[in-house]
């Protein structure tokens, strides 16, 4: 046996644990023979006498008895639960992170989805909210562009603008004062929301509408579409 | 019959008094937490120093093997591994609160009914105590657990999620790190002399 191999057994070999009696005998010569190997061994000793007396010190060392009267308690008040929700509750935290993710994700796919040209045409309803009242258009400052170069737009292709539709609840017969119309393009899905025929197999484009804000709070009152975007 | 019913919780596993906890059954709790509360709360004890914190780990360890026993697969490792790995992860966050919190960073001192009476040896005491404070966790880990918890170094590997040769070298590099602060300095200049191959006898 050479140092390196009495210094891999060392440890063991002051703790009494270990190596076999074949690899304890060679070591335990080997320590005769070598000065270094043996102070090694006695330090090695030495300080398992030291590692002794700590754990001497908190051998009887456990828990206060009132610890093990609240978990009781609360082993109590947990199998107290219904078996389900208690099953519940044995998933770790990182499980119910993770549902909510999925879902949400699935969600976001669902909603975002391309519309599919299978879905049956949606027949039209009557409109499910009730009109509502706005002053003439005039009377509302419209958004107004700044000189600027006017562009060459692609001419809409037009349809009949709808009545205006309250977004917000308004009592019947209610007009709103002041505020203003901003014009908005919106996917022509949309139109099924109010009730409005639209065509399935077209539903990719999109249609124009005008909000009209409330003039103090800013708030979307009601909308109407007034065309469709090309 | 309370007789026949203490008997068969010292016998049964730790892992069938699990099973049996997870269906509801108190008394194999308050078994399984008598059997291990006292190896959990001194290795917290040892590897912090702090009685609050060992009190502490205890009941949150205890308080997890309640809430979430079900999801102990043994597949994993014994349950004594199961509720270190626990014990070992808020330890680890308690050392680093103590560490932060600069009032609380400094070991107890010993506890009044220690029954110590020797002013020499509890001197003894205190600096091994504060050398193995002083190592670094992962190898304050091993020295707990092989030597003061007397584990074997399977029992720590799985205790600590790592294979038994890191815990045997860990166990070996520690224990260099404790004889440099414990011994005398003639010693450590031995130790170092001891591991070169030129003054080994053939």
């Amino acid at each position: 046996m050479n140092c390196g191999e009495f210094e891999a057994l060392v440890g063991d070999l002051a703790r009494g644990r270990g190596p076999e009696e074949s690899a304890r005998r060679a070591a335990t010569a080997h320590a005769r023979e070598c000065a270094g190997c043996s102070s090694r061994l006695v330090e090695e000793r030495e300080l398992e006498g030291l590692l002794g007396l700590f754990a001497s010190s908190v051998a009887g060392k456990a828990a206060p008895p009132k610890v093990e009267a609240a978990l009781l308690d609360a082993f109590a008040r947990q199998y107290a639960l219904p078996s389900v929700r208690r099953h519940w509750l044995a998933f770790p935290r990182w499980a119910f992170v993770g549902a909510a993710a999925v879902a949400l994700v699935v969600g976001a796919a669902w909603f975002l989805r391309p519309p599919t040209g299978v879905a049956p045409p949606l027949v039209a309803r009557r409109p499910i909210v009730a009109p509502v009242a706005v002053p003439e258009a005039p009377a509302a400052p419209v958004v107004q562009r700044a000189a600027q170069p006017r562009l060459k737009r692609p001419p809409h292709r037009q349809v009949a603008a709808t009545q205006f539709y309250p977004l917000t609840p308004v009592d019947a017969g209610a007009q709103i004062q002041g505020g203003t119309i901003v014009r908005i393009g919106m996917p022509r899905r949309a139109l099924a929301s109010f009730g409005l025929p639209f065509d399935p197999d077209d539903s990719g484009g999109a249609v124009e509408a005008e909000v009209v804000l409330d003039g103090d709070t800013g708030m979307a009152r009601a909308i109407r579409f007034v065309g469709r975007r090309q | 019959m309370l007789y026949e019913g203490l008997m068969q919780e010292d016998s049964a596993s730790d892992g069938e008094l699990l099973e049996r906890m997870v269906s509801g059954d108190r008394e194999a709790f308050a078994a399984l937490y008598r059997r291990r509360q006292a190896g959990v709360y001194r290795f917290a004890l040892q590897m912090s120093g702090s009685e609050a914190l060992a009190e502490d780990v205890v009941q949150e360890v205890f308080l997890t093997l309640v809430r979430a026993g079900a999801t102990y697969d043994p597949a994993c490792g014994p349950v004594t591994a199961f509720l270190y790995g626990i014990a070992r992860n808020h330890v680890r966050r308690g050392i680093g609160r103590a560490r932060r919190g600069s009032a609380d960073s400094a070991p107890e001192p010993l506890a009044a009914d220690q029954p110590e009476t020797d002013l020499a040896r509890r001197e003894t005491i205190a600096s091994v105590r504060a050398a193995v404070l002083a190592l670094p966790v992962r190898y304050r880990e091993v020295v707990v657990l092989c030597e003061l918890e007397e584990m074997d170094c399977r029992e720590a590997a799985e205790a600590l999620g790592c294979a038994v040769g890191t815990v045997k070298s860990r166990l070996h590099r520690a224990r260099r790190m404790l004889a440099g602060r414990l011994l005398p300095p003639g010693a450590t200049l031995a130790v170092s002399r001891a591991i070169r191959p030129a003054r080994c006898v053939p």
